[in-house]
C-alpha cells in the first residue's frame, strides 16, 4: 500500500529521519517497505503492511504511530469537537440492520447546507500522489479520512434517501435480493445476489455495502444536505461480494481484513474537524446503530516467558515502556507478570505470543544474540526412502544419465492425443498446459527428448544419444480414490537407427540398478495387457518387457511406439522404463552377505548354435544351466548374427561358458565332458543345431 | 691365459659394447658353459695345491666383476632406449580426442542434498508427506482460515475434489509429523509445492521448499537465530550477513523473515519463520504448555538461483541438457 512521506511527516513536530532511513527503521521494527519513489515534492513508500496489521495500518496514522513507537517520537493528537455543537437537525434519521452479522455498527452523521466545490490545492494534492482522482471536497474529505485514519466512509446525498412511511431518512442494511441490479458511481450495473450485503433506502438498494456506492445517491454539484457512513461490515461478506463481483477498491480491501469498530469514532471526529475547516456546511446530527461494543481481550504475560521464548533478558523497565509507547493499557502489575490491555485499534493482540512478538520487534530482532539450544544429543535417524532414492540417482548418473525434473502437469492436449484415462483434474487451471496431473512420467520425458533432440549437435561425445530419468510423484484415479505414487522413469533416446537394440542396452543398465540396490534375480517376461499405468499403446508390444522379482512385477521396460514418438515429432528411437520406488523398496533386500573370492581359476568354452530366428535365449540359457548345473560360474551372450553365412530364418547365438568349482579346482577333462553334453542335450531339439 | 691379460681384454671389450646383442655376445663368451671363464676354472685342477685356492678366488672375483659391470652396461643401454623412444613420442597435450560423456544431477538434487546433511549435522532428521493434500492440513490446522485474506499469501490450486488441493506449502508436513511423533523433536522436510502462478522469470506453478521444525521444552528465537546462522553460513559462506526482521504467518508467533547479503549485493529475502503458534501445537494434539519451538520455510529454487546466479526460475524446468550440463 502506498504511503505519503510529507503525510506522514504531518504527524510530527520533529524531523522524520529521510525516507531512505525511515524505510529501513520501518523494515526492521514493523513492515517490509517495497519500493521508496520520489513524486513531486514528496516521496512515495509502497509499504507492504502484513495482514495481520492491515486494521490499524491500512493508514497513515497507523504507519504514525509505528514509527512514533519506532523512533520513540512524540505523535501529534486529534482536535476534538465538543458535542453540544452538533444540533441542527433537518431530518430523523434511522438505520436498520436486517441481519446482525452483517453489520457491527453504522454511524451516519449529517451535514446541512453544505457548498459541494473544488478541494483546496493540498487536499488535492495528497490525493493525487496517492494516486487518488480529486473529484469535490466533500468525497476527497471522506477518502483523505479513509487515507488518513483507515475507516472507509461514504457520502450519500441526504436528499436523495427516500423516507419512510414514518417520514425517517431510513438506511437499511440487509442482503440483496437475487438479480437486484444496482448503477454505481463507475456508472457500471452490478448485478447482486443474497450473498451480497446492500445499503438502501425504503425503497431500493443505493450502495453495495463496503464495495461501491450508487450512482444516484451520490455526492453532485448541487447536493445540499449529505449523510457521510462510518460502518462495521463483516469482512468474510464483503470479501466474497468483492470476488463475485471482481471489483476490489480501497474500501472493500480495508473490510475484508476487519476493523475495529471503535475506529469509527477516531475517523468521524477527523472528519468533521477537516469539514469544520475546509467545507461551508452545517454539522448535523447523527445516529449510531452499535448494539455491542466489542470486547477487548485481557493478556496476562510473565516476564519470565518473554525471556523463554525470545531466549534474551530484556529490563522489565523497557518491556514495559514498550508496552506503554505501544499503547496497551496496564491493568495489574506484579513482580512476574502484566495484566495487560491492547489498544482498542488494534484486532492482531490476543495471546501472549502477540504481546511477546511485540516487545521482540520493537526492541529489536537484531540484537537477539544467537544461542545453541541445549538438548539431548541424539543422532538423527537415516530417511530410508531418502537414502534409497539417493541410490538410484547416483546410480543413474554413473551410467550417463541426465536428471531432470518435470512439472507435474499434462495439458489438455495430452489427455486428447494419447487418450489418457483416470486423471485428476485441477478445477483453476491457469493454463490448459496445467490441467491435469501427470499419470506417468513418460509423457514428459518424451517431450524432454523433442525438445533436446535439436541440440544434440552441440554435444557430439554425446554420440547421438540422449539418456535422462526422473523421479517423482504421478497421480491417478483409481475408482474415486485420488492415489500419489513415487515413481522412477528413465529413457534412452537415439537419433538413428544405426545402433543395434539400445533395449538390450537399458536391459543392461537396469540389471546392474536392480543389483547396486540389492534386488536379484531379475525375471523378464511379456507383459500382459492389463496393470500397467503408461497406457499400452505407448509401447512396441514386440519390443516391450515386464520386469518380475520373486514373482511380482516391478517394471516396464520397452521400445516406445513409433507412433507415439511421431506425435511428439521425435526423430529416432526411443527405450523407456518405468518402476514404482515402493515397489523397489519392499523387494530391496537390506543385508548383503559376501561371496567369498573363488580360489581355482576358471576354464573358458565357447559355444555357438544356429537356431530359428525367434527362438528365446532363455529357453537355451535353460539347458545350459541344468545340465552344466554345480560347474557354470556364468554364461554370457557375445554374439548373434544372421545373413549369408546362416541358413535363411536362422540366427547364430555364440556363447562364452564360464566353468569354475568352488571348491575344487576343476580338470579339463571333466569339462569337456560336460560341455559335450550340454551340446548333446541342446541338440535334442531338431531345430538347435550347434556349429563345430 | 695370463688373469691379468684376460682382464684386460674383458675391460677394453666392455667399452666397445653399444648394443643389447654386444652383451649376449660377451656373455657367451666369457660366461657361458664354454665360456673363457669356465675354461679358467677348469684349468685351477692342473695348477699346483699351494696357489689353487687364491686362484680360483681371483677368477671368482674376475667373474663377479664381469657379470656387475654387464649389468650396469646393460641397464645403460636400456635407459638410453627408454630415452630415445620417450623423445620420439612427444604428444601434443593441448589435444582433446576423446571427449569422456558423464551423467549430470539435476541442480535441484545437489543443493538438496548439501541443505539435508547440513541439517543431518545440526541432528534434524527428513521427514515427507502427500503433494496431495486436505483443506485441513494445508491451511485450517495453521491456523488459515477460510475467506479470510491471510489465504491470499497462498495462491491454491484446487482439485475438481471438493476440499483437496495441491499443497501451497511444506508446511502441513509439521501438522502431519507432530500428530505420527512424539516431542521432542528436530525435522527437516523437503517437497515439492504449487500455485496458482502465470509461470514468469521469478513464478513457478511448481517449486521446492524445505520446511524445518524444531520443538522441545525450551527453544526460543535466540536459537533459531544460532541454528539457521549456522545453516547460512555452511551452505553460502561463513562471512555471509543475515538479518531477521518482522513478518506474519498465520502459523507461527513471533514469525520472521530471514534475509541475506551476498557480497557487495542487496538484501534478498530467503525464508519466512517463527515460534510454532500455540493453537498449531493443539491442531496436532499437543500441549502447548508442554512444548514450545520454531519452525521455518525455505525455498530450495530460490537459494540455488542465488547461489549460481540464475536469474530465471523456468530453466529448472526446462529440463535442456544444456544446462543441466553445468552441475
Amino acid at each position: 500500500m502506498k504511503f505519503s512521506y510529507n503525510w506522514l511527516q504531518s504527524f510530527f513536530n520533529q524531523r522524520l529521519p529521510q525516507p531512505g532511513e525511515l524505510a529501513k527503521k520501518l523494515m526492521m521494527h514493523s513492515f517490509e517497505v517495497e519500493s521508496l519513489e520520489r513524486k513531486d515534492k514528496d516521496f512515495i513508500l509502497d509499504i507492504k503492511v502484513l495482514p495481520n496489521r492491515a486494521p490499524d495500518c491500512f493508514s497513515h496514522y497507523g504507519i504514525a504511530k509505528e514509527i512514533s513507537t519506532i523512533l520513540d517520537l512524540k505523535i501529534k493528537n486529534f482536535a476534538k469537537i465538543k458535542q453540544k455543537q452538533l444540533l441542527n437537525k433537518k431530518y430523523n434519521l434511522k438505520i436498520t440492520v436486517k441481519q446482525k452479522e452483517n453489520c457491527k455498527r453504522y454511524l451516519g452523521q449529517s451535514f446541512y447546507n453544505v457548498k459541494v466545490e473544488e478541494s483546496p490545492k493540498w487536499l488535492k494534492e495528497r490525493l493525487s500522489v496517492l494516486g487518488l482522482q480529486p473529484i469535490n471536497n466533500v468525497v476527497d474529505l471522506t477518502n483523505y479520512v479513509m487515507l488518513e485514519i483507515g475507516q472507509p466512509c461514504h457520502a450519500f446525498d441526504l436528499d436523495k434517501i427516500s423516507l419512510n412511511n414514518k417520514n425517517e431518512k431510513e438506511i437499511i442494511v440487509r442482503n440483496a435480493k437475487e438479480n437486484e441490479k444496482i448503477l454505481c458511481l463507475d456508472n457500471k450495473e452490478y448485478q447482486l445476489n443474497k450473498d451480497i450485503v446492500v445499503i438502501s433506502d425504503s425503497k431500493r438498494a443505493i450502495a453495495i455495502a463496503g464495495i461501491k456506492g450508487g450512482l444516484d445517491t451520490g455526492i453532485e454539484k448541487n447536493t445540499k444536505n449529505i449523510l457521510v457512513e462510518f460502518a462495521n461490515f463483516d469482512p468474510v461478506k464483503i470479501r466474497k461480494g468483492s470476488q463475485k463481483l471482481k471489483l476490489k477498491t480501497d474500501a472493500s480491501i480495508r473490510f475484508e481484513h476487519s476493523l475495529s469498530s471503535y475506529l469509527i469514532d477516531l475517523a468521524r471526529e477527523r472528519l468533521m474537524e477537516l469539514f469544520k475547516k475546509y467545507v461551508k456546511c452545517e454539522i448535523g446530527n447523527y445516529i449510531d446503530y452499535y448494539p455491542q461494543k466489542d470486547p477487548i481481550p485481557k493478556i496476562k504475560i510473565e516476564f519470565d516467558y518473554i525471556y523463554k521464548l525470545l531466549g534474551i533478558e530484556i529490563k522489565r523497565d523497557t518491556i514495559i515502556k514498550i508496552l506503554k509507547k505501544l499503547g496497551f493499557s496496564i491493568i495489574q502489575q506484579s513482580q512476574d507478570f502484566l495484566l495487560l490491555e491492547p489498544p482498542n485499534l488494534r484486532l492482531d493482540l490476543n495471546i501472549k505470543e502477540d504481546i511477546v512478538e511485540e516487545i521482540g520487534r520493537i526492541y529489536g530482532l537484531e540484537k537477539i544474540e544467537e544461542k545453541f539450544p541445549i538438548v539431548c544429543l541424539t543422532k538423527p535417524k537415516e530417511n530410508e526412502d531418502f537414502k534409497f532414492i539417493r541410490k538410484i540417482k547416483q546410480f543413474l548418473k554413473e551410467q550417463k544419465f541426465f536428471e531432470v525434473y518435470n512439472y507435474s502437469f499434462i495439458s489438455e492436449e495430452d489427455k486428447k492425443l494419447f487418450s489418457l484415462k483416470n486423471l485428476i483434474e485441477v478445477r483453476n487451471p491457469p493454463s490448459i498446459s496445467f490441467k491435469y496431473l501427470r499419470p506417468n512420467l513418460i509423457l514428459n520425458l518424451l517431450k524432454n527428448v523433442k525438445d533436446n533432440q535439436k541440440i544434440l549437435e552441440f554435444f557430439p561425445d554425446f554420440e547421438n544419444e540422449i539418456r535422462i530419468f526422473e523421479i517423482g510423484n504421478i497421480f491417478f484415479k483409481k475408482g474415486k480414490i485420488l492415489k500419489e505414487e513415487a515413481f522412477l522413469s528413465g529413457l534412452i533416446f537415439i537419433k538413428n537407427n544405426l545402433k543395434n537394440e539400445i533395449f538390450y542396452e537399458l536391459k543392461g543398465i537396469l540389471n546392474s540398478l536392480f543389483n547396486n540396490i540389492f534386488i536379484f534375480n531379475p525375471v523378464y517376461s511379456d507383459i500382459n495387457i492389463k496393470e500397467i499405468l503408461t497406457p499400452l499403446e505407448f509401447w512396441n508390444i514386440q519390443k516391450t518387457a515386464k520386469i518380475l522379482i520373486k514373482n511380482k512385477e516391478i517394471a516396464i521396460l520397452g521400445e516406445i511406439h513409433p507412433l507415439i514418438l511421431q506425435k511428439f515429432g521425435i526423430e529416432g528411437r526411443v527405450v523407456a522404463f518405468e518402476s514404482q520406488i515402493s515397489k523397489l523398496r519392499t523387494l530391496s533386500q537390506e543385508e548383503l552377505e559376501y561371496e567369498p573370492i573363488p580360489n581355482y581359476p576358471p576354464i573358458l568354452r565357447d559355444l555357438s548354435i544356429v537356431v530359428p530366428i525367434g527362438t528365446k535365449v532363455v529357453d537355451i540359457l535353460n539347458i545350459i544351466e541344468r545340465v552344466g548345473k554345480g560347474i557354470i560360474f556364468d554364461i554370457d551372450l557375445f554374439d548373434i548374427f544372421s545373413g549369408e553365412i546362416v541358413a535363411k530364418n536362422k540366427e547364430s547365438l555364440s556363447f562364452h561358458i564360464i566353468y569354475l568349482d568352488k571348491n575344487k579346482p576343476l580338470k579339463p577333462e571333466i569339462v569337456d565332458k560336460v560341455h559335450n553334453e550340454i551340446i548333446e542335450a541342446l541338440e535334442k531339439n531338431p531345430n538347435f543345431k550347434v556349429r563345430k | 691365459m695370463n688373469l691379468n691379460d684376460l682382464e684386460k681384454e674383458i675391460e677394453e671389450k666392455i667399452k666397445q659394447i653399444n648394443t643389447l646383442d654386444d652383451i649376449e655376445k660377451i656373455k657367451r663368451e666369457y660366461l657361458s658353459q664354454n665360456g673363457k671363464i669356465r675354461e679358467l676354472f677348469k684349468e685351477i685342477a692342473k695348477l699346483p695345491l699351494e696357489i689353487r685356492k687364491e686362484t680360483g678366488i681371483k677368477i671368482n672375483f674376475l667373474k663377479e666383476k664381469l657379470e656387475k659391470e654387464i649389468e650396469n652396461k646393460k641397464t645403460e643401454i636400456e635407459n638410453q632406449k627408454i630415452e630415445k623412444s620417450l623423445r620420439e613420442e612427444k604428444i601434443d597435450i593441448t589435444r582433446l580426442i576423446k571427449k569422456q560423456r558423464v551423467g549430470h544431477l539435476h541442480p535441484l538434487t545437489i543443493e538438496l542434498e548439501k541443505i539435508i546433511n547440513i541439517f543431518n549435522s545440526l541432528g534434524f532428521e527428513l521427514a515427507q508427506g502427500p503433494e496431495i493434500e486436505t483443506e485441513w492440513y494445508n491451511f485450517d490446522a495453521l491456523c488459515i482460515p477460510k475467506n479470510h485474506p491471510a489465504r491470499d499469501m497462498w495462491d491454491t490450486l484446487w482439485l475438481k475434489e471438493e476440499g483437496l488441493l495441491l499443497r501451497t506449502h511444506t508446511s502441513p508436513v509439521q501438522i502431519r509429523y507432530m500428530e505420527n511423533n512424539n516431542p521432542p523433536f528436530k525435522t527437516i522436510v523437503p517437497g515439492r509445492v504449487f500455485r496458482y502462478e502465470a509461470t514468469d522469470a521469478s513464478h513457478e506453478i511448481n517449486f521446492h521448499q524445505i520446511e524445518g521444525l524444531m520443538v522441545d521444552k525450551l527453544v526460543s528465537v535466540a536459537n533459531f537465530k544460532a541454528i539457521i546462522n549456522a545453516f547460512l553460513r555452511s551452505f553460502f559462506d561463513k562471512d555471509i550477513e543475515i538479518r531477521m526482521r518482522p513478518s506474519y504467518f498465520p502459523f507461527t508467533e513471533p514469525s520472521f523473515e530471514i534475509d541475506i547479503k551476498r557480497k557487495k549485493g542487496k538484501w534478498l529475502e530467503i525464508m519466512g519463520a517463527g515460534l510454532v503458534h500455540p493453537q498449531v501445537f493443539k491442531n496436532a494434539k499437543l500441549n502447548p504448555k508442554d512444548w514450545q519451538g520454531f519452525a521455518f520455510g525455505m525455498g530450495l529454487e530460490r537459494l540455488t538461483m542465488i547461489k549460481y546466479n540464475i536469474k530465471d526460475i523456468r530453466l529448472f524446468y526446462s529440463n535442456d541438457l544444456r544446462f543441466l550440463k553445468q552441475f
